[in-house]
Formats: structure tokens, sequence, C-alpha cells
């Protein structure tokens, strides 16, 4: 990836996480909607948790090509 | 003025004609059939028509209402679309499949009542399946036939919920079903066409190894109309839409186990299903209508999913991501059109799956129901995530090894026309929300939740940055639910061959035994004392012979020539005659008394 590339991207990152900072929500219906920002906190903590269940399904069910020929 | 036909028929007898046509004709009429539905369906009078008396009920081939009238205008749109995509293919079969297949997809959606839904379903998997085997390849005859397995045990399960059903409400209308064994049998049903876990298997077992244009057409018709029948009889149910939520994330989570392109698609059509049948299942107004919305968007960027790597397989010959890579270069449409499809079904805003699943997410908050809302949110993270590993490793991915073009001009101009569709619909929502089954009332570009879906797509990006060899294709297999099919299909196979056909086969050897003993005692009974003492005497002496281990082979031989002898030996032909004539006489001397008594 570029360097100008990952500076846009950062860029994106932080202008996301301030926007989200500046913009509240209206109609809260969980007490979490409350956090500024917390989709960035999803979004982040979500894709390890992913990767997380990823790693216990590859574990438990990789298996040869082949397996059932 | 002609009347509008029941829009199934126009595809289901259309079909008939391909193997009579030929060249640019055939490809005109393969275009011009989706447009002559379109034209019927929008001259479609809202309520019932084409009803027929069948026994003591009536068959509705024509209901028209908001909600079919949504599913039809997308499957005659994608209908057209993937048409686009397959018109240079020369095999005709797989044209007639493709058209058997749309048409009666069409034929569920406008059926008003359990027969003809049963009956169009079951055209619907007898005429996809040859969209998978016409690939010609071993793994797709074998994939085809597990697909048609399944689905026939589906259609099983749902007549006899039908047969239930009629048999409690003396009903075959299609409406709201109430809890019952109709309702279970009904439910399981219509749950193995949406991919309910775990009856899903056959989906991305089969998916992948459809034909390149094939594939377009089952990515759209199947499910889809399992979730329309849902939607139907099933609305407002906790158990849907928690079978929603726990789709969307399996589907999510297997998908980035994928190596296998159309694998991954597959799974994901899994978790974008999970959406759909969340928004029914919430059952409000905002949730039908948003599954509905989501299974218009879906149907559009899942269909350009599949062209593109179909395209990608078609140009390259390879299906696999570690085998893949570089290719944006030289595939410059098929990337672009791949990337719009991946931001639509990763829900960026400006693009549909935006629209929709924010309003399935939306419902799912008003409803209070936090764990789905949270399910839905991490399939969502998990779709951006596979998708960028989708893109990243089969298009940028440094791969020397690889040349190819981007498709012919057909299949480009129908990924075109369907990525544009995603876009539009991304950018004025309006066009979809007036054709959908309740009144729209769902502001979908509010700062809040544009902030709130960029900072869901960016952060986990960055994740993928952090962790990018994590996300790394690799070779191999993933087991899934089918490995207890497959294992338990084989245990009912050997229980078949082994302790049921060898109680077959002892039965038929004792009384094909009892057989011969008669027949031997009918053909020669004055000989019958002399074969029991032989068949003794062969037998202790067998027995003898093996306990006390003497060389008595000598014996052994001279007691079966014995007994051959006297069973079917010289005289045996003639024998048999001497109790016919036996009995003829014995007959006559009766006949001849009882007339002498008489007389």
């Amino acid at each position: 990836m570029g360097a100008a590339l990952k500076k846009l991207f950062v860029f994106l990152v932080l202008a996301s996480i301030i926007t989200g900072l500046l913009v509240h929500s209206k109609h809260a219906h969980f007490s979490w909607e409350k956090i500024p920002s917390i989709d960035a906190v999803f979004g982040f903590i979500g894709a390890f948790l992913l990767i997380f269940l990823k790693r216990i399904i590859s574990f438990l069910s990789h298996r040869e090509e082949d397996f059932y020929d | 003025m002609i009347n509008p036909f029941p829009p199934a028929f126009i595809f289901i007898i259309g079909a008939l004609a391909i193997p009579f046509l030929k060249g640019r004709i055939k490809q005109a009429y393969l275009l011009f059939l989706p447009v002559l539905g379109f034209i019927d369906i929008i001259s479609l009078q809202p309520g019932t028509s084409w009803v027929y008396p069948f026994l003591s009920y009536q068959l509705v081939l024509c209901q028209v209402d908001q909600l079919s009238m949504v599913i039809g205008y997308i499957f005659l749109i994608i209908g057209f679309l993937a048409l686009l995509y397959s018109i240079h293919v020369k095999e005709d079969g797989q044209h007639i499949a493709a058209l058997m297949y749309l048409g009666s997809s069409l034929g569920v959606v406008f059926a008003g009542d359990f027969f003809s839904l049963f009956v169009y379903w079951e055209i619907m998997a007898a005429t996809s399946v040859f969209l998978i085997w016409f690939r010609r390849e071993k793994e797709s005859l074998d994939a085809g036939f597990r697909y048609i397995l399944m689905h026939l045990i589906g259609g099983g399960i749902l007549l006899t919920g039908i047969i239930l059903h009629i048999e409690s409400q003396n009903s075959i209308t299609i409406g709201v079903l109430s809890p019952g064994w109709a309702y279970a049998f009904i439910l399981v049903g219509f749950g193995l066409n949406t991919a309910f876990i775990p009856l899903h298997t056959w989906l991305p077992d089969s998916y992948p190894r459809g034909t390149i244009t094939g594939s377009v057409f089952l990515s759209v018709y199947t499910t889809k109309t399992g979730v329309y029948v849902l939607a139907r009889c099933f609305p407002a149910s906790d158990l849907i839409a928690y079978m929603g939520g726990v789709m969307a994330i399996y589907g999510v989570v297997f998908a980035l186990l994928q190596n296998e392109t159309r694998k991954l698609l597959s799974y994901h059509i899994v978790s974008q299903v999970g959406y759909m049948v969340a928004g029914v299942g919430i059952g409000t107004q905002l949730g039908v209508n948003g599954g509905i919305a989501h299974v218009f968007n879906h149907i559009l960027y899942k269909a350009l999913l599949f062209m593109c790597m179909g395209s990608v397989i078609f140009m390259t010959g390879k299906r696999k991501l570690t085998e893949l890579g570089g290719i944006a270069k030289y595939m410059p449409v098929t990337c672009l059109a791949c990337i719009i499809a991946s931001l639509s079904i990763s829900g960026a805003p400006g693009f549909n799956g935006f629209v929709s699943k924010g309003m399935v997410i939306s419902s799912a908050a008003e409803a209070h129901k936090s764990a789905l809302v949270l399910l839905l949110t991490l399939a969502s993270i998990g779709t951006f995530l596979s998708f960028i590993k989708l893109c990243y490793f089969c298009f940028f991915a440094k791969n020397e090894h690889i040349t190819a073009e981007d498709p012919p001009l057909n299949m480009q101009l129908a990924m075109g026309i369907t990525a544009f569709l995603c876009v539009f619909i991304g950018l004025y929502p309006q066009s979809l929300f007036h054709i959908l089954p309740h009144p729209a009332h769902y502001h979908t570009f509010t700062l809040h939740h544009i902030a709130g879906t960029l900072q869901l797509i960016f952060l986990s990006g960055f994740a993928f940055l952090i962790a990018r060899k994590v996300f790394a294709p690799h070779e191999g297999l993933i087991l899934d639910f089918d490995y207890f099919y497959r294992k338990g299909a084989r245990g009912i196979a050997w229980f078949s061959r082994h302790p049921l056909n060898d109680f077959r086969l002892g039965v038929q050897k004792s009384l094909s035994g009892l057989v011969e003993a008669f027949a031997v005692l009918g053909n020669n009974p004055h000989a019958a004392p002399w074969i029991i003492i032989g068949k003794t005497e062969l037998a202790l002496a067998t027995v003898l012979n093996r306990t006390l281990g003497t060389p008595g082979r000598d014996l052994l031989g001279t007691l079966q020539r014995n007994l051959q002898t006297l069973q079917s030996g010289p005289g045996r032909a003639r024998a048999s005659h001497f109790p016919i004539g036996i009995w003829v006489a014995a007959s006559l001397a009766f006949l001849l008394i009882l007339a002498t008594l008489g007389s």
C-alpha cells in the first residue's frame, strides 16, 4: 500500500471517529448507543472477535481438500 | 386487449421454443422473454385471477399484491440481466433450465394456493439442478445429486406440512399459519430453501459447482422465494428473527475461511439471507419492508458478485484465491464492478446495501432486540472484512503468473447495468421505497447512521491492515454440518447393504431351500428318504471331518456325488412326470367316486 494511500486511510479513520463524536443519536434504543463513536469500538473489537471465531472453526474443521473422496 | 398471463407460463412454455431457434434470433428471444414478463406483470390487477376448481378446492395461479409485485419486479429485472450475461452460451439445455427455473420461481411468487406453490417449488428444484450438472465435472455431478436429494427431502417435508394444514384447516389458500404440526413441517420445508442453519449445506456445496452463468441464476431465486414465502406465512416470530441473526454471523465466519471465490460468495448468501429472515421474523412494518428491500438489493449485488467471479473463472480458469491475484490491470471492468458490489454488500453509504441493511437493523433496535442488533452488526463487520479479502487477493495481491482480459461484451454490459442499479438505489432509495409492501417512513441518510457505518467500515478495515496475514487464503476444506449428513448417509447406505440386504438374502435362501425341497419331493417322492439320509450322512461326515481332522475328502466327495445323483440323477426329467400322472389319476378317481355316489 502506498504511503499516500496509508495517510488517506488514517485520515478517514480519524475523520469518521471525530464526526461520530460530534453527531449524537436522537433515537437511542440501547444504552450503548449514547456513547459517542461507539461504532468505531464495535468495528475494531468486532473484527478481532471474528478473527477469534474464524480461528476456532478453522482449528475444529480444517481438513485436506480430498477429505470426502 | 389480451388478458395478462400467469408470468410463470411465459417462461416455462417459452423455454420450449429454444431448440428451434438459432443465432441472433435465439439471443433476441432470450432477452425478449423477461421484457414480455415485465409487461405482463405490470398489467396484472391486484387480487386473484386464473382460478380453477380442483377437487373441492380452488387453485389460484395469480395472486397479486404489493409483496408479490416487488419480488416479481426484481426476479424479472435480474432475469433479464442474467440472460444478457449468458446469451453467448451455445448449449440450449442451459437456457431451457434457466428459463424454467425463473418461471417456476415466479410461479411460487404469484401462487395463491399451497398446491400450485408445491408444484412450482418442485419444478424449481428439478430445473435448477441442471444449472449445476451442465458444468459436466465430476464434482458438479456429485454436488448436483446432493443438492437435488436435499431439496426432494425438503419438498417431502413441505408436502407433509401442506397435507396436515389441509387436514386441520380444510383450506389450501396461502396465508398466515398458526402454530401446530403443519406450521412446524412447512417452516422446515421453507427453511431448507431459505438456508436455515443447519439445513443450509446444499447451498455452499452446490452453488460454486454451477456453470459460470448458471450460478448467477442460482444465487438469485431459490433462497429469495424462501424468504418470500416466510413473509407470507410466518410473519413476526422470534424464532425466525434470531435464526436470521445466527445465519448472518454463521455465514460470515465460514465465508472468511474460504479459499474458493464462489464458495465464499455462497456463504455470504447464507449470511445476507439472514438479514432478510431477521427482518421478516421481526415482523413490524419496518422489519418486513427492510427484509423485502434487502431481497431486492441483495439480488442485485449478489448476482453482480457471481457475474464478476464467474468472469474471473471464465477468463483465467482459476477459482481459488491462492491461485489468483493482480488481475485488476487486466480486467478493469470486472474489478470495478466487483468493488461496487463489495461496497454494496458491505453496506457502505451510497450503495444499495446501506439502505436495506440499515432498515433491518433499525427494525431490530425498535423492537428492542439487542442481541439481534449485535449479531447483525457483527455480521456486517465480517462482510466488509470478507470482501476486502476477496477484492485484495483476487485483483490486487501480487501474482506474476496470470494474464487475462475482461469477458465478452454481453457479460460486461450485464455487470455494468447491475452495478449501476446498485448505485442508483443507493443514492435514490425512494425508487425502491414506493414499491415495498408497507408504507416506508425510513430516513436513510441521517448523519448518525452514515458516521456509524463509516466507523464500522474504517475501523474494521484498520483491523484488516493490522492482521492482514490472518486473512490470507489457505488451501483445504472447511467441514460444515454436511459432515454429519454425509456420514449419516453413508451409515444409511451401510445399514441397507449389510443388515437389511443380508437379511433379505437369508430369507431368500431359506425360502428357496424350502421350495427346492418341495420340488425334489414332488419330482421324485420315493427318493426323499434317501435324500434325507444322504444329507444327514454328508452333514455328519462334514462335522466329523472338521472336528477330527481326518483326511476324509474322498468320503465327502463320494457322499456329495451320491446326493447329487439322487437329487438330479438320471430319471429326474421323467420323475417329474410321475407326480403329475399320479395327481391326474387321483383326481379322476375322485371324480369317478363322486359321480358314482351322486348317481
